[in-house]
């Protein structure tokens, strides 16, 4: 097999990775699991390139919380 | 999943790879789902193989939730019993053939027959074999089974001796990632000022694992250093938009002309992507 090339995955989750990531952003959770968000950050990623996406659906944890009401 | 298959249409050389929870899941359908993104994808679809024993997931399966001992055993025969359906259909089994009234040769399906601890599957798949043959399966370091990617979880100073373990124990062939938190400078703010502040409403996690905060341009020294250690990085964004962003415009422009990395090109396989070759049919080497 050839050396194999480096490859950069990035997740694609929600408003980001961390817990709080929902919190300092705009959209609201409703919208970040909207379809028009998923492919904006999908095609935002193919655009810069990156090797692949990683979507974490976990079934039970809760991510991307908003600020708290 | 869905938003795997969902982006599938909308994209064209990047990878598609979701967790899929594979404990209590039936192997078929986790077979199938992934096969079919595969075949969306034309090609580009991977599959972390999720092995969360939580009691909860288990109720909303309504099966059995699996002590804690039994996980290992059981993904190692998901992982076989998924890898066996995948080459059920040999590759040129759909002959579609007029003249005498056959869509499929028989000859050239085969019975996974798997029988393993607690399930057993006949097999064969529902589906053709996929533009893969088989996509690329992901897991956690330490995951018994037939790997193509290794997952390694450990903090920046003990990365190197994470992957010599990880090689020693998985082969040459697999490809090692290093999962990697990110949180860049961004806007006049800096990576901790960010990272502080997303803390103070709930913290993230971060012992055991690699974490990167600071500037675009260390994160590219860094990710330069890794390209000698592993063959990639999963990176998880802190904020998506911002740091997704940032690494696009400031870090990955700057890997490629070092020549250390190449992005994907359209119509390439998330295998040939990562240098993986097309692999053999395992019935097809028995019977022919």
């Amino acid at each position: 097999m050839s050396a194999s090339e480096f490859s950069v995955l990035i997740d694609v989750d929600g408003a980001g990775s961390h817990p709080a990531a929902g919190s300092v952003t705009a959209a609201t959770a409703t919208e970040l699991l909207s379809a028009r968000s998923v492919t904006r950050s999908v095609q935002a990623a193919e655009r810069a390139g990156f090797t692949a996406v990683v979507f974490d659906d976990h079934p039970f944890r809760r991510r991307h919380r908003g600020p708290t009401p | 999943m869905i938003r795997a298959s969902f982006s599938a249409p909308l994209t064209g050389a990047i990878g598609l790879v979701p967790v899929v929870h594979s404990l209590y899941n039936e192997p078929f359908h986790v077979a199938t789902q992934v096969a079919s993104l595969d075949t969306a994808s034309l090609g580009r679809a991977g599959w972390i193989v999720g092995a969360d024993p939580d009691p909860a997931i288990a109720a909303r399966h309504g099966r059995t939730p699996l002590a804690a001992g039994d996980v290992g055993d059981e993904i190692a025969d998901v992982v076989e019993v998924v890898r066996r359906l995948w080459d059920s259909w040999e590759d040129d089994a759909v002959i579609r053939d007029v003249a005498t009234g056959r869509y499929l040769d028989r000859d050239r399906l085969h019975y996974a027959d798997f029988e393993g601890k607690r399930f057993s599957v006949k097999g064969p798949s529902i589906l053709p074999r996929s533009p893969q043959g088989q996509s690329v399966v992901f897991a956690a370091e330490g995951t018994a089974a037939e790997v193509d990617v290794v997952l390694l979880d450990a903090d920046l100073a003990e990365g190197r001796d994470a992957a010599e373990t990880a090689r020693a124990r998985y082969g040459d062939d697999v490809r090692l990632v290093l999962q990697l938190d990110v949180v860049l400078d961004r806007a006049g703010r800096t990576g901790q000022q960010r990272l502080d502040e997303l803390d103070a409403h709930s913290p993230w996690p971060g012992s055991g694992h690699a974490r990167y905060v600071g500037t675009a341009a260390g994160l590219g020294e860094l990710l330069v250093e890794l390209s000698r250690v592993v063959d990639g990085v999963r990176i998880r964004p802190a904020v998506l938009d911002s740091d997704l962003d940032e690494i696009g415009r400031a870090v990955l422009p700057v890997l490629r002309a070092l020549g250390v990395f190449r992005s994907p090109v359209a119509g390439a396989t998330l295998r040939e992507t990562l240098g993986l070759s097309h692999p053999a049919n395992r019935f097809a080497k028995v019977t022919r």
